[in-house]
């Protein structure tokens, strides 16, 4: 099996892993780090897709570059989940089940560009105990510790989308104006038309393309820095998840142009000053030389299930920025609400008695 | 024909100088330059004076004018009619400026000490209270010698030792003042008898005036004024309150609060207005009065309502209940953005075209609440008082 993706230490053998801190590979066992293996990418042609105006700049995979790479299926929630051979995946990371199915990693789009993991699994411990701390009245399960060692690191696949927009924008505004006599105050409220057109360009405006992975959680955790972007090379996933796309490009246009209306309309917005309020009332956008690439951007995550509800946990693998709603644990809610409003009445009724006393 | 002109002329001349003569070798104690006291009153006056110099060595004198233009202030007139009259160092002069109605005083001497402001306002109280000018000037002469003959200001503050057996300089002062004659014998007892125990319950004078006539001030200028010098008021602040009525034609009457002290944010004037107003519209005097008494004692009496009480617990629990959902507010961190600026592209925006269009304006306006409870004013003795006044 010559062409197996492998990637081994060549000084003792041992499967090796990318390091976070020297961004290189290194072997856990020798300690010997590697740069990361140059890839042929020159097979990158455009695809165009006419339906919805934006062009690919993607590319299939290199022969033999996906045999070391194994897919895992998740018999709960259906992910597909890739790894390389030297990683195990123990339990699904979108829905903490145990990962049963073992199959053949299978064609789709290769990746056109990676975020290297800047953060390794320590800091993302670290940064989910501060975000726990930080939150209050939350449910013991959340703060116990052998649950947190279980945070994973996963690429998650998102359509990075670029264009010019250009926009027509209608904007409401309103002037107040304020002044008073000796009996009476007086409010004017003006109304204006406002109207903008002009042209701004998006670079990379990422869509997360996993549906396990929830859209308002990836987009939490943004920005990413492209800056920090490198051409796709399979040696990146050692040591971590991955996941397979699997919400089409086409299907993740709809957002893409939601998020490019609402940040041309606003960008536009910063034009017009001088109002107490504006508020936007129509936009019209026509979007040129629209493109998209295929990227897998680096998350930590963390599932925990609590009185039958899923709790997701996620950091940015880049730039550390971690989210993730925590339940409020009611009882705690209600004793302290109890005593606190049982004190407060009592502090009232004293200022109240004091009060009409003297 | 000539000669008699002559004489007459000469006559007349020779009786000027005379009056002149003998007015320079009497003492005058009072000089009224108006005619508004006939001879006899003034004698008394005189005399009264005269027997205060020659028993204590004070010169005390009384002006009564309408004009102090030459002078300057009512305050230069009262020095200078004194220097010009008397070498006496030690005395003390008021002058009624009867053109404004108002007083000013000048002390010399040992006076300074002597009249403190309780003992001025006791003095011009004392003059003020009567309904003649003759009868004024007598209650006044009287007064002083009263004051000069305890020691005045002077001896309650060189004896603090003697607390014990110490008599308030404060004027004795009727409660109850009926000059307008609404009221009967008994019901003016029977108030003062409720007046006396409001003071001493809740150390706080409160006092009723009926008038006729305001001698040509406002209700709340005669109430001020009635209440400064007449020394009203508990203690040594003068907390309290006076009702001024004023009786006359439906239309004509007027009624007036005055409040010092702590009386300013004890009695309001919005609480007091229409329940007296009402019941003496209908010439219920005592009923007025009585309903006066009673406001007076529930604006001190306040017990706490159980409305009071549910409101602090319901807004309590409520508080109480909010503060831990706010605290956790910030446990939801997950939120779509939908805005996605950060990754516009530096310097690409081109704005082609702009327009911003005025379609309307609307005005509205909202009435300024009104609060006159808690006003004050200064009075003509320069105090702070609060309350109002009201004509039905």
């Amino acid at each position: 099996m010559a062409t197996v993706l492998e990637h081994k230490c060549p000084n003792c053998g041992g499967g090796v892993e990318f390091n976070v801190g020297a961004q290189k590979l290194k072997c856990p066992f020798c300690d010997a780090e590697f740069d990361i293996p140059a890839e042929d990418n020159t097979a990158s042609e455009s695809n165009v897709i006419d339906a919805i105006n934006w062009s690919a700049s993607n590319s299939g995979w290199n022969d033999g570059e996906t045999n070391g790479m194994n897919v895992y299926i998740c018999n709960s929630c259906g992910g597909e989940i890739i790894a390389d051979q030297t990683t195990g995946a123990s339990s699904c990371p979108y829905c903490d089940n145990p990962v049963v199915m073992k199959g053949q990693f299978s064609g789709a789009l290769r990746p056109d560009l990676v975020i290297p993991f800047k953060f390794d699994k320590n800091a993302a411990k670290a940064a989910l105990k501060k975000h726990i701390s930080t939150k209050k009245f939350v449910p013991k399960a959340f703060k116990e510790e052998n649950h947190i060692d279980e945070i994973k690191g996963v690429y998650v696949p998102h359509w990075l989308f670029s264009c010019d927009a250009v926009a027509e924008v209608y904007y409401h505004g309103q002037k107040v104006r304020t002044w008073s006599d000796s009996d009476y105050d007086y409010t004017e409220t003006s109304h204006f038309d406002i109207y903008r057109s002009g042209s701004i360009g998006f670079d990379n405006i990422p869509v997360d393309g996993s549906t396990k992975m929830a859209d308002d959680l990836m987009e939490s955790i943004e920005p990413f820095n492209i800056n920090d972007a490198v051409d796709f090379n399979t040696a990146y996933l050692s040591g971590y998840l991955s996941d397979k796309y699997d919400v089409t490009v086409e299907d993740s246009t709809e957002r893409a142009n939601q998020r490019i209306r609402e940040s041309a309309s606003d960008a536009f917005k910063q034009t017009v000053e001088g109002y107490t309020r504006l508020e936007t009332n129509s936009v019209n956008m026509n979007v040129a030389n629209g493109f998209y690439k295929y990227a897998l951007y680096p998350v930590w995550i963390l599932n925990t299930s609590w009185n039958g509800d899923k709790y997701t946990f996620a950091m940015n693998g880049q730039t550390g920025k971690f989210v993730g709603d925590i339940p409020t644990d009611k009882k705690a809610v209600n004793k302290f609400g109890l005593l606190l409003g049982l004190g407060l009445s009592a502090l009232f009724c004293g200022i109240s008695c004091l009060i009409s006393l003297l | 024909m000539k000669k008699k002109v002559l004489a007459v002329l000469l006559a007349s001349v020779m009786l000027f100088t005379l009056v002149i003569s003998v007015s320079a070798e009497t003492k005058m104690y009072v000089v009224e330059n108006e005619g508004l006291v006939d001879d006899a009153d003034w004698k008394e006056a005189e005399i009264l004076a005269e027997n205060i110099e020659s028993k204590y060595g004070f010169c005390v004198m009384f002006a009564i004018t309408s004009d102090v233009s030459k002078s300057g202030t009512t305050t230069d007139y009262c020095r200078e009619i004194y220097n010009a009259s008397t070498d006496t160092k030690d005395g003390v002069i008021f002058t009624h400026n009867v053109k404004d109605s108002t007083y000013s005083y000048y002390l010399f001497g040992k006076a300074e000490a002597m009249f403190g402001t309780s003992e001025r306002f006791a003095l011009w109280g004392a003059y003020d209270d009567c309904d003649t000018y003759a009868d004024g000037l007598i209650a006044y002469y009287n007064e002083a010698e009263k004051i000069i003959s305890s020691g005045g200001a002077a001896a309650t503050t060189a004896q603090p030792t003697e607390t014990t057996a110490f008599v308030p300089v404060e004027k004795e002062h009727p409660l109850v003042v009926d000059n307008a004659d609404v009221l009967t014998a008994e019901q003016e007892s029977e108030l003062t008898a409720k007046l006396r125990t409001f003071a001493d319950t809740y150390k706080s004078e409160i006092s009723i005036i009926t008038v006729n006539d305001l001698d040509g001030k406002t209700a709340q200028a005669y109430a001020d004024d009635y209440y400064d010098y007449n020394g009203y008021g508990y203690g040594d602040n003068d907390d309290g309150m006076i009702l001024l009525y004023k009786d006359g034609a439906e239309g004509n009457r007027e009624i007036c609060i005055s409040t010092h002290g702590t009386g300013v944010s004890d009695y309001l004037w919005s609480e007091f207005e229409e329940p007296i107003k009402s019941k003496l519209a209908n010439s219920d005097y005592i009923g007025a009065f009585n309903t006066y008494i009673e406001l007076a004692e529930g604006a001190h009496d306040k017990s706490v309502s159980p409305m009071w009480i549910i409101l602090s617990i319901v807004f309590g629990m409520l508080i109480g209940f909010a503060v831990p959902k706010v605290m956790s507010s910030g446990n939801k961190s997950v939120r779509p953005q939908a805005n996605a600026s950060v990754y516009a592209r530096p310097g690409s925006m081109i704005i082609t075209g702009s327009d911003e269009v005025f379609v309307n304006s609307e005005v509205t306006r909202v009435a300024k609440p009104k609060d006159n409870d808690n006003d004050t004013h200064t009075s003509s003795s320069g105090r702070s008082h609060g309350g109002g006044s009201s004509t039905f």
